[in-house]
Order: structure tokens, then C-alpha cells, then sequence
């Protein structure tokens, strides 16, 4: 019997081993496959940087600045500059994880306003566009811790409409004076009957914050083509015009006499609606070889080079009057991954103009047109 | 004899003031509708019009463009009776550039 065990004994243990051999195999093979699939993923996503977090998309920008709590509430902490001048990419990467967060319907704990040191106009209105949303689509109240706001970030953004926005009770504390002041923002929609009302309001608030007459209907020019192709082109696929939504702000420089009014869209953005010009579509071969700045670039020239080609391609042109009736003149584009920028100086005597174009990673989100003019 | 019947529209006062877009779709106070409700009406029964172009915000091109070259494109009249029929009145010298741009609009126009 003994000599019976010893012979079958072995038997057993081989068939044994070759299913825990077999076993092995496909625990192999399957945890190939799920580092085939990560290593699928991570390339698609095209970012060596970029982890999703909560279901959000970061990149190397934003990776430090997003964080969740077991209960998946996340907070974005905004960067110390947020300004698309000199931090482009760190800002629109933090405005599109909003934008995300936003649109995916994410419990956002708190948007983190503690390390901003600086903030454009610009800037302000992008995010101020971004709480709106966040009001208008959630409606839950955003968290802003505000004692921990710097003192002239509180300021500005308090001029702006921010306590509004986030319903912070506004401090009665003196906040130091500086140069910069920064109008409250305005939001318009498509076909409504108040936009040029609108835009006129804002024209009365300059004037009374710059105390000066300034060339109004060089303003309501350019602001009105901008409306107009909120409501024309920005956003094709949305039916309730309710939706179709721009903001409109304006700051002013006392000590540089400096004039800033910006526009925002979150539509389809230039370098998308552009092909649908006549001209563009026969030519679509070379024109989806373009970068969206040198789309943007092209749209500003439609109505100029191609005139009589088509009646509706005369608006872009109406956005640089403004900025080129002044002494110092700048209108910049940035619309997708793209800007173009048209700087005009003239001295009375001597006019010239300079043009420069750019590209990003990361897209603003819509289009965004700035006049900085000095008077 | 009888005189010629003449009517006199001022945009700011009897459309808007701040008039905006091309079509009702982008503004209810846009180019295609002040054609539509008040320019085409008062030459159709008039023998001339003039349109006062001061005291509005300022002009988009794509609302020019709609309320005067869409009388050529829509084939209401042509460049020449427009001529005859249509004056333009401005007395604000900025809005000068208006003036021209309405007719170099209407001379553009194409009658689809």
C-alpha cells in the first residue's frame, strides 16, 4: 500500500503543478493585458502628465492643484497668476478642470482662491463665467474660503461681481486703493432684447469710471458683431437660446490711462465655425492644415480681402475699429488653442500697426476677445 | 400739382437705439426686421426717405449690411432707384463713416 502511495503520489503533485502553472499563465497573461490597456490609455490621452482624478482630466498644470475627500468632493486651488498674457496654459488648464467639474456635475467642495496674487481682466471674466455656470447648472452654493483671500484679489474680484456669484456677505473693511478698478460683469444670450442695452450700460460705466466721453460706437461696433455671432455661429448644436451665453466686463488703469474691455463665449470657437464660410469649405484641404491662430487670423480678413464673397463675413472686421482709433490700440483673439493679436499705435502723424499670432496646448475654452486701448 | 410724399425715419428714436444683428434670430432689433417693418413700408408708399442715422449706440456692419444692401439682394429695389428713393441723414460727424458704409453696402448688393 505503502509502495501504491509513493507511485501515485507524483501523479497527483504533476497535475497539481501544471494547473497552478496554468493558473499563473492566465493571471499573467491577464495582467498583461490591464497594463496593455493602461499603456492603450495613456496614450490616447496624449499627456504623459495627465492622471483622471474624481473622472476629471488633469495635466502636469493642474495635477498639484486638484484634490478629492472620501467622499469624492473635490477642490480646485487656482494658481498664484492667472492671467492669459503671462500664464496661459496654467490658467486655461485650471478654467477647463472647472469647466469639467461643471459639466460632469462633480460635488466641488471648495474653489480654492487663497494663492491668486494676480488676476487680468481677462482672467476674471473667464472664471466669473465659470461660477456663473456653476450657479446657473448646479445651483448648490460654491465654497470660497474668504479670509484667506488676498487683500487687493479681494477688491478686485468683489468689483467684478464675485460676491454675488458665491454669495459672500461683502466685508465693510477699507481694502486698499489701487490703480486698478475692475467693472462688474454682464451676462448677455443670444436673441435677448436687452444686449445692446446691455452693451450700452457698460459704455455709461466707463464714462463714469474714466470720467471721459469715449468713441462709443466704435465700442457698440465691435461689441454688437461680437453678440452677433454669439447668437450666428457660436453655438451650432444648442437649441435653447437660453444657453448661447456671453459675459462682458471692462477695468481700467488710472495710472497707465489704460482701457480694458473683454468678451467670452463658450461656443464652438472661431477656428470650428469658421469652415462653414463658402470660401473656407473649397478650400478645406490646405485650411485643416491651418493651427487655430492662423484660422483666427483669416477670419479677421474675411470682408477685408474677400469682399462682396459673402455678405455675412463682414463682423470680425467691426472688432478692430475699437482698438484702432486710439493712440495705443490693442485687439487680441484667443479662441480655441489659438491668438491673434492686432496692435495699433498713431501719434497723430505716424500710424503703424503689428500683428502677431500664437498657439497653446490647452484650449480657452470658447473665444475670448480683448480691446486695450489707452486714452 | 402735389408734392412729392417724403418720410423721415430716425433709427434711434423710431426702431432703437441700440440696434444689433443682422437677423430676428440674433436680435429682435436686428437689420433684416427694420427693413422689413419700417424702411421697405415708407418706400413703398413714399416718393422718397430719409433715414436719420445720429443718436445710436453705433452700427454693426452685419445690421447695415441686412437693412440696406437685403433691399438689393431681395430684389425690392436696385442700386440706382435706391439712389433716387434713399437719403441718408447725419449730422454727428462721427457717424459720417455710417453713411458711406450703408451705400457702399447697397452698391455691393447682389440681387440673389
Amino acid at each position: 500500500m505503502a509502495e501504491m502511495k509513493r507511485t501515485t503520489k507524483p501523479t497527483t503533485n504533476r497535475g497539481g503543478n501544471r494547473r497552478r502553472r496554468h493558473k499563473h499563465r492566465q493571471w499573467f497573461l491577464r495582467q498583461r493585458k490591464k497594463q496593455l490597456r493602461r499603456d492603450m490609455r495613456k496614450k490616447r490621452r496624449g499627456d504623459s502628465g495627465a492622471r483622471p482624478l474624481s473622472g476629471l482630466h488633469l495635466n502636469m498644470h493642474t495635477k498639484g492643484s486638484v484634490s478629492s475627500d472620501r467622499e469624492r468632493r473635490i477642490t480646485i486651488q487656482l494658481p498664484a497668476v492667472l492671467d492669459f498674457d503671462e500664464n496661459y496654459e496654467q490658467s486655461a488648464s485650471h478654467f477647463a478642470v472647472l469647466r469639467e467639474a461643471i459639466h460632469k456635475r462633480k460635488k466641488i467642495r471648495s474653489l480654492d482662491f487663497s494663492s491668486i496674487e494676480s488676476i487680468s481682466p481677462s482672467a476674471a471674466l473667464v472664471l466669473a463665467s465659470e461660477v456663473d455656470q456653476w450657479n446657473q447648472q448646479v445651483g448648490r452654493r460654491l465654497r470660497a474660503n474668504l479670509p484667506s483671500w488676498k487683500d487687493d484679489i479681494k477688491r478686485l474680484l468683489c468689483q467684478m461681481g464675485y460676491f454675488e456669484l458665491l454669495e459672500l456677505e461683502k466685508p465693510e473693511e477699507a481694502w486698499p486703493t489701487k490703480s486698478i478698478t475692475f467693472l462688474k460683469f454682464k451676462r448677455g444670450q443670444a436673441n435677448a432684447e436687452n444686449s445692446g442695452q446691455l452693451a450700452k450700460q457698460l459704455r455709461i460705466e466707463i464714462e463714469t469710471l474714466v470720467e471721459q466721453r469715449i468713441k462709443k460706437h466704435f465700442l457698440f461696433e465691435g461689441l454688437s458683431e461680437a453678440i452677433t455671432n454669439v447668437g450666428q455661429h457660436a453655438y451650432r448644436d444648442e437649441v435653447d437660446s437660453r444657453r448661447k451665453q456671453w459675459w462682458l466686463s471692462a477695468s481700467y488703469d488710472e495710472d497707465e490711462r489704460k482701457l480694458c474691455v473683454t468678451f467670452y463665449d463658450q461656443g464652438d470657437g472661431i477656428p470650428v465655425t469658421l469652415p462653414r464660410y463658402r470660401f473656407f469649405e473649397r478650400i478645406k484641404d490646405v485650411f485643416n492644415s491651418w493651427t487655430d491662430s492662423q484660422k483666427i487670423e483669416a477670419a479677421t480678413q474675411i470682408g477685408r480681402s474677400a469682399s462682396g464673397l459673402e455678405e455675412r463675413g463682414k463682423g470680425l472686421q467691426n472688432l478692430v475699429e475699437f482698438a484702432k482709433v486710439h493712440s495705443v490700440g490693442k485687439l487680441s483673439i484667443y479662441s480655441l488653442q489659438g491668438m491673434y493679436v492686432q496692435s495699433y499705435t498713431n501719434d497723430g502723424t505716424n500710424a503703424s500697426q503689428t500683428s502677431a499670432r500664437k498657439d497653446f496646448d490647452n484650449s480657452i475654452g470658447g473665444t475670448l476677445i480683448e480691446w486695450s486701448v489707452t486714452l | 400739382m402735389v408734392g412729392d410724399i417724403m418720410k423721415r425715419i430716425d433709427i434711434a428714436k423710431d426702431f432703437s437705439d441700440t440696434p444689433l444683428g443682422r437677423y430676428p434670430t440674433d436680435s429682435p432689433v436686428s437689420g433684416e426686421r427694420f427693413r422689413e417693418e419700417l424702411l421697405c413700408p415708407a418706400l413703398k408708399d413714399n416718393d422718397s426717405v430719409t433715414v436719420v442715422i445720429d443718436g445710436a449706440e453705433g452700427y454693426g456692419s452685419s445690421f447695415l449690411d441686412e437693412a440696406f444692401g437685403g433691399l438689393v439682394r431681395k430684389g425690392y429695389y436696385s442700386a440706382d432707384q435706391l439712389e433716387q428713393l434713399l437719403k441718408i441723414e447725419c449730422n454727428d460727424p462721427e457717424y459720417v463713416i455710417y453713411k458711406s458704409l450703408i451705400w457702399k453696402y447697397i452698391k455691393e448688393a447682389r440681387k440673389k
